[in-house]
């Protein structure tokens, strides 16, 4: 039980999702700091360097205002000036935030700023506000600047590409919890027959680009739709095979609801803290591609630049020795369509492990779905066939005559897809042996 | 520790939002609507009652929040609201209370999401009730 417990919070994970979070979520906050509330902004926004959200026209605080909080009542504010100081400097620090620079030390200082401002604030307490100083501290206290940041090309941060996944824990913990009590706060007459919703409509909440949708639907049918998509997702992130599911879902719930209501920097934030669900399974999933065909060479370039969590192992099938390891598909296969093995040593061929590809790639996540539609799946195919074959016919060009792929790009022959591989040759030789045995 | 910690101020604070129907640091926004009228008295140590009409400490979004004799909203519940109206009353006795006013009394009159019944409350700073 010990060993689980310790396992599930400290085994050793990459910290290229803490990276991604720290670019992702450090771009949310600057939205915030800018006034970039909303996807879909109304017509005329303009972005402000700083927003200067306080201002002795709509002050926040009373003067010589203490915090009605426990413990934090010695805190006063600061005068306008100071207040604005240190809002540009949040801005300032955020910036360098994305970057990854000197992350350990002004990773810190900007969440005890941004605190600062706050918890002066409460009279005009948000939850996207509350949400920030939580990611944004265990972000900070995480070696979030081992990839993709100044300090990791600078190589001043100390051995980061790998660390505890305690941090991505407390981050999914943190998702989890927003649903769950979310969910538990709606169970209530106001949402089961849809008052809630009419409330929302009446008050002119309702202004963004989806709002008509309130109109034409039944109130109760949106709440109780919203009520079943949260309590949905307090548990399927932690399903393996809902995941997926449960990235998409939660995302077309946030983007709906940014269309229709301002909601601020919330729903940008809980989609980009979906990151933390992402398994990166670094380098576990075999892609074999012909390296002698100029085209698959740009497809593999092109994929390889969209591989944000380096999880696939991009191999030249070509290559004797990575050939020599290969026995879980035979020749004819390799030769016809590109050829991926899973971590768990699944095979997928052609134009399915295209779809594969795309599904596990962030930018293509959502749409990579479209390709599962029986219509678009089986249009894919043929296209892939054609394309395949002229690439045999057309396109190809002798071995060592591409020099489309940069060697960085192509995996060295040994590595974690390795495994991968083994597992799927197991299988085939098992396979083959019932066969025979039959 | 660290993870105990955290996971007790998470499910804490969840929990402290449905308890005190206050969904500020809970998650729980959207809960209902809470419509609220507040009027403010300040009571004399002869028994005195004298309404108090805010002055300038009250701008921008606080006003929104506090002014009284005017309906407002809010979708962080009733224990937020309680929380803000009684910042204010605790603020203003402690600031500027007038010579012999022993204390600052907010009557509120709110309802959830528009037609739900009517209820009344006080919140009085310092409150006497013990």
């Amino acid at each position: 039980m010990l060993s689980r417990w310790s396992c599930f919070w400290f085994s050793p994970v990459s910290t290229e999702n803490l990276a991604l979070l720290r670019i992702f979520f450090g771009a949310a906050f600057f939205m915030k700091l800018t006034g970039t509330a909303r996807f879909f902004l109304g017509d005329g926004h303009t972005m402000r360097f700083p927003l200067h959200t306080f201002n002795s026209e709509n002050s926040y605080f009373l003067g010589s205002f203490r915090l009605p909080i426990t413990g934090f009542a010695w805190i006063t504010p600061p005068s306008l000036g100071v207040y604005r100081a240190v809002e540009s400097l949040v801005l300032v620090l955020c910036v360098f935030f994305i970057a990854g620079l000197l992350t350990r030390w002004l990773g810190p200082l900007l969440v005890i700023l941004y605190g600062y401002l706050f918890i002066l604030t409460q009279f005009t307490y948000s939850h996207h506000g509350f949400l920030f100083l939580i990611a944004l501290s265990l972000l900070a206290c995480s070696p979030c600047s081992g990839y993709l940041s100044v300090d990791s090309y600078l190589g001043t941060s100390r051995n980061n590409q790998v660390c505890r996944v305690l941090p991505i824990r407390m981050i999914q913990i943190l998702v989890t919890t927003i649903y769950l009590f979310s969910f538990v706060s709606k169970l209530n007459e106001g949402w089961f027959d849809g008052t809630v919703i009419s409330i929302l409509v009446e008050d002119g909440r309702l202004d963004g680009d989806l709002a008509p949708l309130a109109t034409f639907v039944p109130p109760w049918c949106l709440s109780l739709g919203v009520l079943v998509l949260e309590g949905f997702l307090v548990f399927s992130f932690w399903n393996r095979r809902l995941r997926s599911t449960a990235i998409l879902v939660g995302s077309i719930m946030h983007v709906g609801l940014d269309m229709m209501m301002d909601v601020t920097t919330f729903g940008i934030q809980m989609m980009v803290l979906y990151i933390a669900f992402i398994d990166p399974v670094t380098r576990k999933t075999a892609v074999f591609y012909d390296g002698a065909c100029p085209l698959c060479a740009r497809s593999i370039r092109l994929l390889s630049l969209l591989d944000w969590f380096q999880r696939f192992a991009w191999l030249d099938f070509r290559n004797s020795h990575v050939r020599s390891l290969i026995r879980c598909v035979d020749d004819e296969e390799l030769e016809n369509q590109m050829v991926l093995v899973t971590p768990t040593g699944g095979i997928e061929l052609g134009f399915q492990s295209w779809r594969y590809i795309l599904r596990k790639l962030p930018l293509t996540f959502i749409p990579s779905h479209i390709l599962h539609l029986p219509i678009i799946s089986n249009a894919g195919r043929g296209i892939y066939h054609i394309v395949a074959r002229s690439r045999l016919g057309v396109v190809h060009c002798s071995p060592g005559r591409c020099g489309y792929v940069h060697p960085r790009i192509v995996s060295r022959t040994e590595g974690p897809w390795l495994e991968s591989v083994r597992l799927a040759n197991d299988r085939r030789e098992r396979s083959d042996m019932a066969r025979t045995y039959c | 520790m660290s993870v105990v910690g955290f996971l007790v101020f998470l499910v804490g604070m969840g929990i402290r939002s449905i308890v005190l129907q206050d969904s500020r640091f809970g998650w729980g926004m959207f809960m209902h609507q809470v419509n609220y009228n507040v009027t403010y008295t300040w009571v004399y140590e002869d028994g005195f009652l004298h309404p108090h009409v805010p002055g300038s400490e009250l701008r921008g979004r606080t006003w929104h929040k506090l002014s009284p004799g005017t309906w407002h909203s809010t979708w962080y519940a009733t224990g937020a609201m309680r929380a803000w109206i009684s910042g204010y009353v605790k603020y203003m006795f402690h600031n500027h209370a007038p010579p012999g006013a022993i204390a600052l009394r907010a009557d509120v009159v709110y309802r959830h999401n528009k037609s739900g019944q009517r209820y009344l409350e006080m919140i009085m700073f310092p409150d006497f009730s013990g």
